[in-house]
């Protein structure tokens, strides 16, 4: 159950990196250089950052290996 | 608001830069605050839960479930703030340049001169769009197709500064 739950994990992961690297890439790529959008991109990383680390957190406390 | 990016011609300056009305970013935003309040509400009513699973399993992954949940929620919110901001109307004194951005991988770029404006109509077709002070405005080209920017704030001022425009640069 682990081995299963951690690839879908890894997945989820991997899909929000990509769908995060468009968003970013939108910004770099079609904001007008004088708009100040880009100043949100490094928060809205960092806080991804932790909400991932904190995901990983919770997803060690589940003890996959009992639910089924 | 100086715009160097634009490449403007020589004696062009930005006039207005324009974006939707704020209202239309709460709008948006409030799916993602009904979503945020929906997942809240499905994981607190435990007791239900709690007959099904085992508490200690289903405090874990509730709490993994949730975390996963806010980067959705996060990702989404950033996503509606994008699209809002790259949506633009610029207006120089030679040209209107409209950035339709309409979802995350949907864009359009439209640019026309004013002096080929022929007619421009302003509506404020809702209760809400009279209250907040914003509308659309559809502008008429010679030749080309006409251009509807929808729920712009300061609508009688762009339509002011552009027909000023288009007869200086019609004389």
């Amino acid at each position: 159950m682990f081995s299963t739950a951690f690839i879908l994990y890894g997945i989820f992961i991997l899909g929000y990196g990509i769908f995060t690297a468009a968003l970013v890439y939108h910004v770099y790529t079609f904001a007008i250089p004088e708009d100040p959008l880009h100043t949100f991109v490094i928060p809205f990383i960092l806080i991804s950052l932790i909400l991932v680390g904190v995901s990983f957190y919770f997803f060690l406390h589940v003890p996959w290996n009992t639910i089924l | 608001m100086p715009v160097p990016s634009l490449h403007l011609e020589q004696n062009e300056r930005v006039l207005l830069v324009l974006r939707r009305h704020w209202f239309v970013l709460l709008r948006e935003s409030m799916v993602v605050l009904f979503m945020i309040f929906l997942g809240i509400m499905l994981f607190s009513v435990k007791r239900i839960w709690y007959g099904i699973i085992d508490p200690v399993i289903f405090d874990s992954i509730v709490a993994f479930l949730l975390s996963l949940y806010a980067l959705l929620m996060l990702a989404l919110a950033f996503a509606i703030w994008i699209t809002y901001r790259l949506d633009v109307w610029i207006i120089t004194t030679k040209r209107v340049i409209d950035i339709d951005q309409r979802g995350l991988f949907n864009r359009e770029v439209s640019e026309f001169l004013v002096a080929n404006i022929q007619d421009i109509t302003t509506e404020v077709p809702t209760m809400i769009m009279t209250l907040f002070d914003f509308g659309n405005m559809t502008i008429q080209t010679a030749g080309h197709k006409n251009f509807v920017v929808r729920e712009i704030p300061h609508l009688e001022k762009a339509k002011k500064i552009i027909l000023e425009c288009s007869r200086g640069a019609q004389t």
